[in-house]
C-alpha cells in the first residue's frame, strides 16, 4: 500500500451521487484516450481520466475542490476521442457549478455578479456606455468615406441587434470600429441597446446555468423591446 | 455380454446439456442412450421428464469404440457388467470441472466467502443468503487477479453483480486484472452493470491486499491505479471466481474414441477445420462443456446442434464417391502403423486391419507411412502420382525441372491464383496435385529426382491448418529426414524444400517457386551428374 496517503473507507463514498448528472454514467473503460488527447493533461497533475474515475467513485469533495476542473479549457477533444461517449466537458462544467460561489477562482464570479446586478461585467453606468460609443463613432466620422457616421443606439425596428463584449468598451475600443465600418459599408440596418448590452455570459464558465439563463433572457427582452428579429451575438 | 442390434445415439454426460441433446433427439423420434459415469443419476425427475429411465445408464464408462459413423459398436462397463451397443452417432457432453480460486486470493471458504457458482446456481438458495446480508452491505467479486480469466467467468460475474445491484439494491465491486469482454453482448452487459452502480477496480501494476481474520471475515486494502488513492473495503460477502477446466473423464474418452485434444485438454484440437461441434472422427460430436469454455447460451446451441447432426440418417450424410485407401492383406504385417497415423480413426482392427471406406477421407497419410507399401490409394479422377512423375521427366528444357507436390486444399489453389494474377512461374515447373501433403511418400520424392527433377518442392498447409490434422507434419518429417540423408551423400540438400501456404497466397507461391528455381540454377549440376554416374 501507498503509506503516504490516508486510506479511504469505501463506505464513506456514495458511488451513486454522480448518477444524478444526466450525462455522467460512468462507462469509462480506463483506456486513457482522453488523457492522451487533452492539451491540458499534466498541468498541475490534471488528467481527465482521473477526473472521470473520481466522479465514478463518488469522491465528490475532492473533485469539486480540486484545481483541475478550472484547468480544463473545455475544448472537447476528450469527448471527441472517447470510445464510450462520456461527455467529459459537460462533466467538468457541472463540477464547476458545484463549487461554493466564494471559492470560484479568478474574476469569474466577480464579473458574473456585476453582470447580474448591473447588466454588464464592468458595472458600467448607462451614461458612460453611451458616451464611449458616441466617442468612438465621432472618431470614425473623421475618416474619409464615413463623414456622417453615427452609432444607432436603441433604434426600434432595426434589422439587426448586436451585443457588446465588455472589453470593447473598456480596453479594446478600437475593435468596435471594424465591426461598425463593416455594417456601414454593407448598409446594414443595425443597432445597439443601451441596456443589458453585455455579450459575455460567464455563467458558461462557472457552470452557473441560472446565470446563463438570466443573461440570455435579458437579450431576448431587448429584442422584444426594440422589435428586432435578428441578433448578432459575437461572444 | 448383452448384444443390442438397434441403432441409437449415445450421449455421454450427466448434466443439463446431455439431457438437452437427449430431449431434442427424442422429440424427433430417435432412440437414445445416456451413459453417465456417475453412480447415481445426477439429473432429477422433472428434468428427465419423457426420457425412458431404461435408456439412462448410470455408473457407466465407455471401454471401446469400433466402426464408423452410422455403425459404431461401443463397449461399456455398466454397473459391473460389460454391455455392447450398436450406435449410429455419439455426442460427448460432459460437464466442466469448476474449482474455486480461494487459495489464489489467500482466502479460505467461510459463510461470507463463497465461490462464484454459488451465485450462478439455484436462485432460491441465493435469495436466502443475500437476504441475510446487512443493510448497505458490500459485495466484492475477485476475478482474474494474477492469472488470465475468460469471458464466460466475466459474464457470470457481471450477471450476478447486475442482479445484486438491481434486484437487491446491494453495492457490488468487481476487482479484476483484465476484464474479458470478448463475447457476445458482454460490452453491453458491462455498461448495464456500470449503470446499475457496480464499481470496478482494475489491477495492472498493483495487487489488492486481501486479509481474512480467524472468523473468516475479509478486509481488502487496495490502490485505485487511476486516482492513486488508497481504499479499504470490508465486504459483507466475498465471491471468488473459479477455474473452469475440462472433465477429467475427457482424457479417457479421447483415448477410447481416438479424438485429438486441444492444449487446454478439451476434446477439440486447435485445428481450424474442427469448427462447431465436429471432431476428427466422423459421427462423434463434442458439445459445449466438452469442447471449450463457453457460456450457457453457446452450450445450449451446441447441444441443439448435436441433436440435429445425430438425428435420423443425418449422421451418415451424403456419401461422397471418392478414392479411399485399401490395405492389401498379402503385404500387411499388422504393424498397425496405419491405425496409429490415421487422423480419422478409419482403420478397423479385426483379425487384420482394414479401411472403413465411410470413415476414410482419402488423405493418404497411411499410404505414405506404411512400411510395407501395403496400402494403395488412387488419386481422384483415376490419376496416378507415379505416372505423373515419370511423365514430367520427358521434356528436357533449358531451365531446371522442378516437381512440386502441391496439397489440393492450399498450394494448388494458390498456384491457380498466381496464374490468374498474372505472375510468371518457372518454365519447367511440374505440379503433382495431392489430396494432402501427408500423401507424399519418401518414395515419391526420390522418384522425382530419379526422373530428372533438379529440385523437388512440397507445398503444404500452414501448421494447424491441415484438414487431416498432421499431414503437413508427416510431410515435414519426411522432407527433413531426406535432407539429412542428402547432406551425407554429397547431394545438395537445397534441392528439396517444404513450404507452407494458404489458398489465398498467389503472390507468395510465385515467389517461392521462382526463388527456388534461381537457387537451383545457382547450385549448378555437379552433384546431379555424380549421382547419375553412380547410378
Amino acid at each position: 500500500m501507498n503509506q503516504t496517503e490516508k486510506v479511504i473507507g469505501i463506505e464513506e463514498l456514495n458511488h451513486r451521487r454522480f448518477k444524478t448528472f444526466p450525462f455522467s454514467h460512468d462507462f469509462c473503460i480506463t483506456c486513457g484516450l482522453c488523457s492522451s488527447s487533452c492539451p491540458a493533461s499534466g498541468i498541475d497533475g490534471f488528467d481527465p481520466r482521473m477526473l472521470v474515475r473520481m466522479v465514478g467513485l463518488g469522491l465528490e469533495d475532492k473533485v469539486v475542490n480540486a484545481k483541475w476542473p478550472w484547468i480544463c479549457t473545455m475544448c472537447g477533444k476528450c469527448e471527441h476521442v472517447c470510445p464510450m461517449d462520456i461527455r467529459i466537458p459537460d462533466l467538468v462544467r457541472h463540477i464547476r457549478g458545484l463549487r461554493e460561489k466564494a471559492k470560484i477562482p479568478g474574476v469569474l464570479q466577480k464579473g458574473l455578479e456585476a453582470a447580474l446586478k448591473t447588466g454588464n461585467n464592468l458595472a458600467l453606468p448607462k451614461e458612460d456606455f453611451i458616451y464611449i460609443l458616441e466617442d468612438v463613432a465621432d472618431e470614425i466620422a473623421e475618416e474619409p468615406g464615413f463623414e456622417n457616421f453615427k452609432v444607432p443606439i436603441d433604434k426600434k425596428g432595426a434589422n439587426l441587434l448586436t451585443t457588446i463584449h465588455n472589453k470593447l468598451v473598456n480596453t479594446h475600443t478600437e475593435d468596435l470600429k471594424y465591426w461598425w465600418k463593416i455594417f456601414h459599408a454593407a448598409k446594414e440596418d443595425w443597432t445597439i441597446t443601451s441596456e443589458n448590452w453585455e455579450g459575455t455570459s460567464w455563467g458558461l464558465f462557472t457552470g452557473d446555468d441560472e446565470a446563463v439563463k438570466v443573461m440570455a433572457g435579458r437579450i431576448v427582452e431587448q429584442m422584444k423591446r426594440l422589435e428586432i428579429k435578428n441578433l448578432l451575438w459575437p461572444e | 455380454m448383452v448384444a443390442d442390434l438397434e441403432m441409437k445415439t449415445l450421449i455421454i454426460g450427466s448434466g443439463p446439456y446431455a439431457v438437452n441433446v437427449a430431449k431434442d433427439l427424442l422429440e424427433d423420434g430417435n432412440e437414445i442412450i445416456i451413459a453417465s459415469k456417475g453412480e447415481v443419476a445426477p439429473i432429477n425427475a422433472s428434468e428427465t421428464d419423457g426420457i425412458d429411465p431404461a435408456s439412462i445408464l448410470t455408473d457407466t464408462k465407455i471401454l471401446s469404440c469400433r466402426g464408423c459413423a452410422g455403425d459404431f459398436t461401443i463397449l461399456m462397463g455398466s454397473g459391473g457388467k460389460t454391455v455392447s451397443k450398436k450406435i449410429s452417432g455419439v455426442v460427448i457432453a460432459e460437464e466442466y470441472e469448476r474449482k474455486p480460486n480461494f487459495s489464489a486470493y489467500g482466502l479460505k471458504p467461510a459463510p461470507d466467502v463463497l465461490p462464484l457458482s454459488f451465485l450462478t446456481g439455484s436462485v432460491i438458495i441465493v435469495k436466502d443468503t443475500i437476504k441475510k446480508l446487512p443493510q448497505g452491505g458490500k459485495i466484492v467479486f475477485l476475478t482474474g487477479l494474477g492469472y488470465e480469466s475468460n469471458p464466460v467467468t466475466a459474464e457470470e460475474i457481471m450477471l450476478a453483480s447486475l442482479k445484486l445491484q438491481t434486484d437487491f439494491n446491494l453495492q457490488t465491486y468487481i476487482l479484476t486484472g483484465n476484464l474479458k469482454v470478448a463475447g457476445n453482448g458482454l460490452e453491453k452487459l458491462y455498461r448495464e452493470t456500470k449503470t446499475a452502480g457496480t464499481v470496478y477496480f482494475k489491477f495492472t501494476n498493483t495487487s489488492p491486499l486481501i486479509l481474512q481474520d480467524n472468523e473468516g471475515k475479509v478486509s481488502i486494502e487496495l490502490i485505485d491505479e487511476i486516482t492513486r488513492l488508497n481504499f479499504r473495503i470490508t465486504p459483507a460477502l466475498t465471491v471468488v471466481d473459479e477455474t473452469i477446466s475440462p472433465s477429467g473423464y475427457l482424457k479417457e474418452l479421447a483415448l477410447v474414441f481416438g479424438l485429438h485434444t486441444g492444449a487446454d485438454g478439451f476434446l477439440q484440437s486447435g485445428n481450424l477445420h474442427r469448427t462447431g461441434i465436429y471432431t476428427n472422427r466422423k459421427g462423434v460430436f463434442v458439445a459445449g462443456p466438452s469442447r471449450s469454455v463457453l457460456n450457457a447460451a453457446d452450450n445450449i446451441t451446441d447441444s441443439a446442434n448435436a441433436a440435429i447432426l445425430t438425428s435420423g440418417t443425418g449422421i451418415t450424410g451424403i456419401k461422397e464417391s471418392k478414392p479411399t485407401a485399401e490395405i492389401r492383406s498379402g503385404s500387411c504385417i499388422r504393424c498397425l502403423t496405419c491405425y496409429r497415423c490415421c487422423p480419422y480413426r478409419a482403420i478397423d482392427l479385426d483379425i487384420r486391419p482394414s479401411v472403413m471406406s465411410d470413415a476414410c477421407e482419402g488423405c493418404g497419410i497411411c499410404f505414405a507411412e506404411c512400411p510395407r507399401g501395403a496400402i494403395s490409394l488412387n488419386l481422384p479422377d483415376n490419376r496416378n502420382a507415379a505416372d505423373e512423375i515419370r511423365q514430367s521427366a520427358g521434356s528436357i528444357k533449358s531451365s531446371p525441372l522442378i516437381i512440386a507436390f502441391c496439397c489440393s486444399r492450399s498450394a494448388v489453389r494458390a498456384k491457380e491464383l498466381a496464374i490468374c494474377m498474372g505472375y510468371s512461374l518457372p518454365e519447367n515447373l511440374k505440379v503433382v496435385e495431392v489430396p494432402c501433403s501427408g500423401y507424399v511418400s519418401m518414395e515419391y520424392i526420390l522418384s522425382a529426382f530419379q526422373n530428372n527433377a533438379e529440385g523437388v518442392l512440397v507445398l503444404t498447409c500452414h501448421a494447424g491448418n491441415c484438414h487431416s490434422e498432421d499431414g503437413n507434419i508427416f510431410a515435414r518429417n519426411r522432407v527433413e529426414q531426406l535432407k539429412e540423408a542428402f547432406s551425407r551423400m554429397n547431394f545438395k540438400k537445397e534441392r528439396l524444400e517444404i513450404n507452407t501456404l494458404a489458398s489465398n497466397m498467389g503472390y507468395e507461391v510465385a515467389q517461392i517457386v521462382c526463388n527456388f528455381e534461381n537457387n537451383l540454377k545457382a547450385l549448378g549440376s555437379g552433384d546431379l551428374k555424380k549421382q547419375k554416374e553412380q547410378k
